[in-house]
């Protein structure tokens, strides 16, 4: 038994669950009131409770069930949403991701907190206010009279209004008792349903499941009547659907248990015997489903198939033909007529029970015509119609972007060699391969491309938890959170930006007496802003608060024992002190800096005493393809990014005479250093008179780089060069280039560090 | 293909045999990946001599190190017989491919453990921890190698000070 798939798409589901409830919370906590926000809260905790329990995860079922029951109060009105009850959930949701993900190495849940927290839950679910808050339900105005102590309904019921497709019944008033409801159906469906051609069909040829939901078990359950609603569902799983352990028959099986329904197969993609494959699912069903459920319980059935299926639920005014006066007549056509058991395309399947369906290969004969459309519409189409997203593991989009890289790479000799051939039709073929790689290589790096709005959100919970440890009050600004940026970097920003959020309140803001003794808004602001400039990714993280005294900052290197600046602290020399291990007590910088070095992205600092403090990230935009400047120094081939590359200038004999020494060219009026890199690599043999100078923008600075020659942009992939040469410098990967040699990546930022001198020598001459 | 583990004392292993300058080296078949002719190098800059640079081996980069300059003898020229032994070895714990240069591949021979005598102490130009032991056929010897140690950590240390050094070179370059 796979469970470990199982119980590894639960922890992911959760995770992905348990993220978004942070941010539903802590806007909950902006407007308590939000109907919406409740219901998705409680909405979440359903599913982590049913996911749950169908896993095994029952410590986190035990924690969810309280939570439930007290969003269940909150839904109905009967309880407040204060601050103490989102803290708690807080709390509990932390735990619960622990619990989730401990397993997998993560750090251990606090059990005695979650104990704790579960009493908590149950003391505040066991003082309810009296339901005074039942009119604002904004569901059915015709909701029968409900018994005390259900409340759920009448929220539930409104819920089902604002989410998803309104179904028929919620605007239509309710027929009084709910037994009501079933007869007249019943007899509408006894009427043929007449469509234009198959009258020779037996009137009857699908087996009427039985209902357990029936609107009569209901009353048993105490479940207060509320209007049925007949649902069209296509259920049309994908072939792979037994390899992920799924079971299309459990899940019809538990449709029927929502409330009578009327399965039928579609067989239109079965193939002729010999091409059959037993361990390929082809069928698809058609199901009406008449039931008192709303849609998110619909969808529930749904959950673990929905990666692996088309699935399309719709409301329908559908005749249901419902009733056992079906069933008989049903069981002699089945007889009869030409049927197919669904078995017969999955033999893995163990043996259908209650729910399974016998039908007709024509299946739409008996149905709506809505669901006529729907079953003779090609799948292809359905499947385009309802966005639908799919959870992808990385690994397997890594390997595509991998093969892309190599698939351009060839391409790209493809090119230079129809270059060199002049031959006409080659090069149009070439020219076509070139625009569709390029489009192919966009659009993988695409899928890894994700918002890093979730990244953001997550750091609203460190900000205010650290906040209001602090005493400090301040509102978050966030802008371009849907800014996209790989997914590699955004795994891996999370704890860099938690830990310059938490650097920035703690010592940049103040607290409101002090910020209103300065003439400041007692409110402090803190903004995270996202944008893409100049091939780059940008993040700055930036506040209104004081910054970094410099003084303090001075008596506490001199505390540290670390040698101070002569003049001015800013820029980078602020930086390098500020990521000196033990700088802060709450971990310094040089965790933060040395990921984003990782990253290929750089960190800039700007303290304004008295005003704030600034933190500007630059990332590259993907880890696995620049964009690059193929540069020639001898017989070698160097890459450098494109992104940091301004302009080439010429460096002449006579220029390089004039400036000697210095290494100084004036760029319009500026002086730009510049570092000959044929002496820096050792490169044999004689410079040519005419070299060129690449002007790059490294850091703060303009630097040029010297090279013999400027051969082209090229668009790399980048390979990284393997512990072998892990300790050269100034090299950060190597890239195949067109012609199959190998060229390596020049890392512009290690190279201005070995020779800040140059640098300095510069601003000496400037 | 040799699925024996060297290991295990009692079984032969096979040894692929290769040679530098006039002498015969041997290193176990199951840590050879294959064998290439001679394709172009890319130089990495600021690396000791005998780091040859990388090469591309179908789309992946391989680093590429002259045996001959590491043991001590003149470079590698390249000739028709010359290529390029990759092999898969453990580098701080983690399988790395490294293609070895050599002069000519010979091949493939089967030892019994009574057939390889441990590595004299003195007298060998190699160091005594890159050798396994030493082979006998016949009157012939060859030197068995134990190639894990030859691509130890401590050479990538050397990279690192070459680094430092090259450094120095641009120094006295830009003197001179």
């Amino acid at each position: 038994m796979p469970s470990n798939g199982f119980a590894s798409t639960f922890r992911e589901e959760a995770l992905d669950l348990l993220a978004s409830l942070e941010a539903l919370l802590l806007d909950l906590e902006q407007s308590p009131r939000d109907r919406d926000l409740i219901d998705q809260v409680f909405r979440a905790m359903h599913t982590l409770k049913g996911s749950g329990s169908m896993f095994g995860f029952d410590d986190v079922v035990a924690v969810v069930h309280e939570i439930e029951t007290v969003f269940d109060l909150v839904r109905a009105g009967r309880l407040e949403v204060t601050p103490d009850l989102i803290a708690r959930t807080l709390q509990a949701r932390d735990q619960i991701r622990l619990l989730v993900d401990h397993e997998r190495g993560g750090e251990a849940p606090n059990m005695a907190l979650i104990g704790q927290l579960v009493v908590d839950f149950r003391t505040m679910a066991s003082r309810p206010v009296t339901p005074r808050a039942r009119p604002e339900a904004t569901g059915p105005a015709a909701l029968p009279p409900q018994a005390d102590g259900e409340p759920i309904s009448a929220s539930q019921a409104s819920a089902e209004g604002a989410a998803g497709p309104s179904p028929s019944s919620s605007s239509e008033p309710t027929p009084g008792p709910r037994d009501g409801a079933m007869p007249p159906l019943a007899s509408q469906a006894s009427q043929p349903l007449r469509q234009e051609a198959p009258t020779e069909v037996p009137p009857s040829d699908s087996v009427q499941a039985p209902a357990k939901g029936h609107p009569g078990i209901d009353e048993a359950t105490g479940e207060p009547p509320r209007s049925p609603t007949t649902w069209s569902i296509r259920f049309a799983p994908h072939p792979g659907i037994f390899l992920t352990g799924n079971n299309p028959v459990g899940i019809l099986k538990e449709l029927a248990e929502l409330g009578p329904c009327e399965v039928r197969p579609d067989l239109s993609r079965l193939p002729a015997l010999n091409t059959l494959d037993p361990e390929s699912c082809y069928l698809a069903w058609d199901i009406l489903l008449h039931t008192h459920a709303d849609l998110n319980a619909i969808r529930d059935v749904f959950l673990f198939v929905e990666d692996h299926a088309q699935i399309d639920i719709t409301p329908t005014e559908a005749a249901f033909q419902a009733g056992a006066s079906r069933a008989a007549t049903a069981t002699g056509s089945a007889a009869s007529g030409p049927t197919v058991d669904p078995r017969a395309a999955s033999p893995s399947d163990p043996p259908a029970g209650a729910a399974h369906a016998r039908a007709n290969e024509r299946p739409a004969s008996t149905m709506s015509p809505d669901s006529l459309t729907e079953a003779a519409r090609p799948p292809t189409e359905a499947v385009s119609e309802g966005r639908r997203d799919l959870r992808i593991s990385a690994e397997k989009l890594d390997r595509l972007v991998e093969l892309i890289g190599e698939l351009v790479t060839v391409q790209a000799r493809i090119s230079q060699v129809a270059a060199r051939r002049n031959d006409a039709e080659l090069t149009s073929l070439a020219e076509e391969l070139e625009r569709l790689s390029a489009d192919l290589r966009d659009r993988a790096l695409k899928i890894r491309m994700l918002p890093i709005g979730a990244t953001f959100e997550a750091l609203r919970a460190t900000i205010s938890e650290t906040a209001r440890g602090q005493g400090k009050d301040l509102r978050v600004v966030m802008q371009g959170t849907e800014t996209e940026l790989d997914k590699d970097v955004i795994e891996r920003l999370g704890a860099p930006l938690g830990q310059l959020v938490r650097l920035a309140v703690i010592h940049s803001l103040e607290n409101p007496a002090r910020r209103t003794a300065g003439g400041k808004a007692a409110q402090a602001m803190l903004s995270l802003t996202a944008r893409h400039f100049g091939g780059n990714f940008c993040i700055e993280v930036r506040d209104d608060g004081q910054g970094f005294d410099p003084a303090a900052l001075r008596a506490r290197a001199q505390a540290l024992g670390l040698p101070l600046p002569a003049d001015e602290l800013a820029g980078q020399e602020l930086l390098r002190l500020l990521c000196q291990p033990g700088f802060f007590a709450e971990g310094g910088l040089g965790e933060v800096k040395a990921v984003i070095d990782d990253l290929r992205g750089t960190l800039e600092i700007e303290n304004r005493p008295g005003q704030g403090l600034t933190f500007l990230l630059r990332l590259p935009l993907t880890l696995a393809i620049i964009e690059g400047l193929v540069v020639a120094l001898g017989s070698w081939h160097f890459v450098l990014p494109l992104a940091a590359v301004e302009e080439c200038i010429e460096l002449t004999r006579e220029t390089e005479a004039r400036t000697y020494r210095k290494n100084v060219v004036m760029v319009r009026d500026q002086i730009v250093p510049y570092i000959p890199l044929r002496e820096k690599f050792a490169v044999d043999g004689q410079a040519p008179a005419i070299q060129q100078i690449v002007i790059a923008s490294v850091g703060q600075h303009r630097v040029g780089f010297v090279v013999d020659q400027v051969i082209g942009e090229f668009q790399t992939v980048i390979k990284p060069l393997g512990s072998f040469y892990k300790n050269v410098k100034g090299i950060s990967g190597a890239t195949i280039m067109g012609d199959g040699s190998v060229a390596l990546i020049i890392d512009l930022t290690k190279i201005v560090q070995e020779e800040s001198h140059v640098l300095d020598l510069a601003q000496q001459g400037g | 293909m040799a699925t024996t583990d060297s290991k295990t004392t009692n079984a032969a292993v096979q040894y692929l045999t290769f040679k530098l300058e006039d002498e015969v080296y041997a290193v176990d078949v199951a840590k050879v990946r294959e064998i290439l002719d001679f394709p172009p190098i890319t130089k990495v800059p600021r690396t000791p001599e005998f780091m040859r640079g990388v090469i591309n081996l179908r789309g992946s980069v391989v680093p590429v190190v002259d045996m001959r300059l590491k043991f001590g003898m003149s470079k590698t020229e390249k000739s028709v017989n010359t290529c390029i032994v990759v092999v898969e070895v453990q580098l701080e714990n983690e399988a790395t491919i490294i293609g070895a240069l050599a002069d000519s591949v010979q091949e493939v021979i089967e030892l019994e453990p009574s057939q390889i005598e441990p590595p004299p102490k003195i007298g060998s130009r190699l160091k005594v921890e890159f050798l396994k032991g030493m082979g006998k056929i016949g009157d012939r010897f060859l030197m068995i190698l134990d190639i894990d140690k030859v691509f130890s950590s401590d050479e990538i240390l050397m990279a690192q000070d070459m680094t430092a050094s090259g450094k120095q070179l641009l120094e006295s370059n830009a003197t001179a």
